[in-house]
């Protein structure tokens, strides 16, 4: 047993040694070398799904750039850890991309639980973060300086939805979805809204993160009896909502599920059941923005797969970074944060500019509609591909 | 040789005081989360390992630990150090009733009324407001990994030395005896309840500790995260692997399959799922003991193959 | 409170409760003839569920047809995880319940790692029977009912082969007695494996079953062991009838509570009620006390 010990001490001490010489070693840059562009993805847990779309937005650039000549004259290279959906994880492994494997740029991870944790991270190596996964607004009001928003506001996306409603007379509203960082900042300002336009929230709860059963809810909403239901969803919970509320058979005037519905995935899984769900479209294929149509023929053709609103924002985001770069001719970090932070571009996304926190102010919310198995833009009025349907068809005509 | 083997283990502790401050942040990282799992599966080991109560639950205590700390730190001036302490001591009181209840249940209901436990406070975590409810509690940024480190350090050098004594003590005997046999412990004049409720006590206050520094590392605590049932199955699995119910065991576990995660799954997630899964079923297979008691004797046969004559003294 | 609200949020509550049923059904005769917990078992169920919702993709094929295939797929799984790994644990009795605790454990990270790599994480639902009956005042749900429906029939074939045939026999000896049923001459080693199979089986049935309701990816297995667990406890480990009316507890106070609570207090509601339960009778609702 002691004879165990003293071994299992000394070969620990080595290996502690060990990684005290490698780590104090920083490779020497080679001049020409590719510029490596690091950052973490979702490849499992509870994010996987929308975070592959947000990867292969990162790959599609790249490949698009290096085609174009990359970037100062150099080639690029994306280097992605899976981070498991968790941010312990993802916190070690942007340390990992910086300090061990020394990339010259990150980018921001997927969903705004992980991108709180790393924006931490950003902000104490002092690198520049895109963050086209985090879209609440809490991840950007805490004095960091170096985190840029690359996706729309979360509040403001209840207020298309809103308007239409409005607009249609309707009074009563139902709030609800999944009770986590990011649900909840999209209905945070529901009551402001319903204030300022003279409607009243009849029913407000929302539901637990990896709910199963959306029976009682939907039972709940059903007794509740309001005109619009307003539920900020992910895309598990907006199919097992919708289909409660369809078993419990009540159809209101106007159902909005957050992003659920802006997967492709939606249409797939829900069938004609989707036909007049609204959601919020950060991002649309029809859309007339910058390189949009390209970009959506270039993406489906690669992968196989149309892109949905977390690869046009990953994509988006690069392409203002990229646009950053060649103006300021350097990677250099501090000149990039300032340059991130006063400039704007057209992007596939819209017209990209940030406040002073670096919270995204440029682009627009949009709100979809499904009808006949297909996306449909209704708000804002400008980029509007249809009117609304409204009201929301009875199930027994869906 | 006991003298040598302090004198080594005063080195290794030095050395991994010395090492971080040198190290880049990775690699102080690495070392966090390295320590954060040995001390975890310690903790996890003298109730389950020692006492023989199979726990699925001790992240309770980890993500209390883990809120008192945010809420002391966003509510109140003072230092997270104050507010992981302090979770500490709410996580070791709170166990103290708990134990009583829980401690009547036995074997796989005390293992699942753990998990429903974590599940409970995980729910009520996500109800309340001063918890911040869904959407956690966002701690002050720019926090500074060394002093997490220091802190996941030191209790983790007191796990293992807590566990040493409790492996050489009366205690550690009394929990030992009423592992195999409850009723034969008390005839003999164990007092089982009391002595239960103290490893169980141990086993909440080193989570509580340790949940404090999780969440200044992270600068953001939410339900879902701290009370993770994930956390719990790796200390379980760590211990286990390196041998449950031994000084060495979470040591090895923890070290071993930390570094075999971090080498993989950042890289092959889904690969690494499937040759970790696959590498635990082999590892029982071939030595279900774990691997500090199969290291155990191999050695003493080695040494008995050595030394035959001083062997059969 | 009137009543058809009541009658509603009972319907609802049995319905979910009946196919909670057939997993914990499936864990609790690994338990009883075995004395271990089957950390996989979310697993089998969801890859049957993703199965069901990958070939519904490909060719429109029904939950309904896929679950007899599936069933004798898992069947063959759960006796080859049986066979080749867990026969080989050690029988020694002190830590005989922790290592193969522990290898269930790693079988359900191999699924896991499987899962991903061959479904991706993407949530899967099937949209097969989405619509619903008006019975009065209350609406039943297509699918839910047709899932319950199948799954008492299922637990009912599964009463008729424990209670008269000589396998069902030899199970249930070797749950009341591991001693007794050798001595009698059973082969012990060969009612493991059947009941492991069997366990295996009736966990894909239901993943077939539920894949129309729930939503899922490879990381939800989980949740399903841990409600098969809170289930079984709450009946009595290794008591059949006691699983049926656990079930029922658990949906009827998933229901309720989600009604007039939250739905956070829905999601903590069975394990609640568990502790409850364990504490006042630690044995379970049936559940015998260990001789």
């Amino acid at each position: 047993m002691k004879q165990t010990r003293r071994q299992m001490i000394g070969s620990t001490a080595v290996a502690g040694a060990a990684l005290v010489v490698g780590s104090s070693f920083a490779r020497a840059r080679a001049a020409g070398r590719p510029i490596v562009i690091g950052g973490t993805i979702s490849e499992t847990g509870a994010y996987a799904n929308s975070a592959k779309f947000q990867l292969r937005g990162y790959q599609y650039w790249v490949k698009q750039q290096n085609a174009k000549g990359g970037l100062l004259g150099r080639q690029l290279e994306l280097k992605t850890y899976d981070d498991a959906s968790d941010a312990a994880n993802a916190v070690r492994l942007y340390q990992r991309l910086i300090d061990q494997d020394h990339v010259d740029l990150i980018v921001g991870p997927y969903s705004s639980e992980v991108t709180a944790s790393v924006a931490n991270v950003s902000q104490q190596h002092k690198m520049v973060m895109m963050g086209p996964g985090g879209s609440s607004p809490k991840i950007y009001s805490r004095g960091l300086t170096y985190i840029f928003q690359g996706i729309q506001q979360s509040p403001l996306y209840i207020k298309g939805p809103m308007e239409i409603a409005k607009e249609h007379g309707y009074k009563t509203i139902a709030v609800s979805g999944e009770d986590s960082l990011f649900p909840r900042s999209v209905v945070a300002g529901a009551a402001g809204y319903a204030k300022e336009m003279g409607m009243t929230i009849v029913f407000d709860q929302l539901y637990p993160h990896n709910a199963s059963d959306y029976t009682s809810i939907a039972q709940k909403i059903k007794e509740a009896n309001p005109d619009v239901v307003l539920s900020a969803c992910y895309l598990p919970d907006s199919i097992g909502l919708l289909r409660a509320l369809k078993q419990a058979n009540f159809a209101p005037k106007i159902l909005y599920e957050g992003v659920g519905p802006t997967e492709p995935n939606f249409g797939q899984q829900n069938g004609k059941d989707a036909d007049g769900v609204m959601g919020t479209a950060n991002w649309s294929a029809e859309l007339k923005t910058a390189g949009n149509a390209e970009f959506v023929k270039g993406f489906t053709a690669d992968f196989g797969t149309p892109p949905d609103y977390h690869a046009a924002a990953a994509f988006g985001g690069l392409e203002v970074l990229g646009a950053a770069i060649t103006k300021v001719g350097s990677l250099d970090q501090d000149k990039l944060r300032d340059e991130l932070s006063v400039m704007t571009m057209r992007t596939i996304m819209g017209t990209y500019k940030v406040d002073k926190n670096g919270s995204q102010v440029g682009y627009a919310a949009m709100v979809l509609q499904w009808k006949n198995g297909k996306q449909f833009v209704i708000y804002p009025k400008d980029e509007a591909q249809m009117t609304a349907m409204v009201p929301f068809p009875s199930w027994s005509t869906h | 040789m006991r003298r040598i083997g302090i004198l080594v283990f005063c080195v290794v502790v030095a050395l991994l005081i010395v090492i971080p401050p040198m190290a880049n942040g990775y690699y102080r990282s690495l070392f966090y989360i390295t320590l954060l799992y040995v001390a975890l599966a310690y903790g996890w080991n003298v109730i389950s390992g020692y006492a023989g109560y199979f726990s699925f639950g001790q992240v309770t205590f980890f993500g209390l630990g883990a809120y008192v700390t945010a809420i002391v730190v966003t509510k109140t001036p003072l230092p997270w150090e104050i507010g992981a302490l302090l979770g500490g001591v709410v996580s070791a009181a709170f166990a103290v009733p708990l134990g009583y209840l829980m401690l009547r249940l036995r074997g796989p209901f005390f293992a699942l009324g753990m998990l429903g436990l974590a599940r409970t406070l995980q729910v009520a975590a996500n109800s309340m407001g001063i918890t911040g409810g869904g959407q956690g509690l966002f701690l002050p940024p720019g926090s500074n990994a060394l002093s997490v480190y220091y802190w996941t350090l030191a209790i983790a050098v007191l796990a293992f030395a807590g566990t040493w004594l409790i492996d050489h003590s009366a205690f550690g005997l009394r929990l030992q005896a009423l592992r195999e046999d409850e009723q034969v412990a008390a005839t003999l004049g164990v007092h089982v309840t009391t002595q239960k409720v103290y490893a169980f006590i141990i086993s909440a206050a080193i989570p509580g500790l340790l949940g404090g520094g999780y969440a200044w590392y992270l600068t953001y605590v939410n339900p879902v995260s701290v009370f993770s049932t994930s956390i719990d199955l790796q200390a379980v699995a760590m211990t286990i692997l390196g041998g449950i119910g031994t000084v060495w065991g979470p040591l090895i576990g923890g070290v071993l399959i930390s570094q075999i995660s971090e080498a993989l799954a950042a890289q092959y997630p889904q690969a690494f799922l499937m040759i970790f899964g696959g590498l635990v079923v082999a590892l029982l297979v071939f030595l279900p003991r774990g691997i500090a008691p199969a290291c155990a004797a191999a050695l003493s046969r080695r040494r008995a193959r050595a030394k035959p004559a001083e062997a059969r003294t | 409170m009137h009543p058809a609200l009541i009658g509603q949020l009972t319907i609802d509550g049995l319905l979910v409760g009946g196919i909670y049923a057939l997993s914990a059904l499936g864990l609790n005769v690994i338990f009883g003839v075995m004395r271990i917990v089957n950390l996989a078992h979310g697993q089998f169920v969801i890859m049957a569920a993703l199965i069901c919702a990958a070939l519904f993709d490909w060719g429109h094929v029904s939950p309904f047809a896929v679950l007899p295939v599936a069933f004798v797929g898992a069947l063959i799984a759960g006796a080859l995880v049986q066979r080749a790994f867990l026969r080989r644990l050690p029988e020694d009795l002190a830590s005989a319940e922790t290592t193969s605790l522990l290898l269930t454990f790693g079988v359900s990270y191999f699924m896991l790692g499987l899962g991903f790599a061959i479904f991706t994480g993407n949530f899967h639902s099937v949209p097969y029977l989405t619509g619903s009956w008006s019975i009065g005042p209350f609406s039943i749900a297509q699918a839910r009912l047709i899932a319950f429906v199948t799954a008492a029939i299922i637990a009912l074939l599964l009463a008729v082969v424990l209670r008269y045939t000589a396998v069902g026999r030899s199970i249930r000896a070797t749950s009341q007695s591991l001693q007794g049923a050798m001595a009698c001459g059973i082969d012990v080693e060969n009612v493991r494996t059947v009941s492991f199979a069997i366990g295996s089986g009736l966990a894909a049935a239901c993943g077939c079953l539920l894949s129309t309701i729930f939503s899922y990816n490879p990381q939800t297995g989980d949740d399903f062991t841990l409600s098969a667990f809170a289930v079984i406890a709450l009946g009595g480990l290794g008591n059949y009838a006691g699983t049926l009316l656990g079930a029922a507890i658990v949906g009827l106070a998933i229901s309720f509570t989600g009604y007039y609570v939250s739905a956070q207090a829905a999601q903590a509601a069975p394990f609640v009620l568990f502790i409850l339960i364990l504490l006042v009778r630690p044995v379970g609702l049936l559940g015998r006390r260990a001789a």
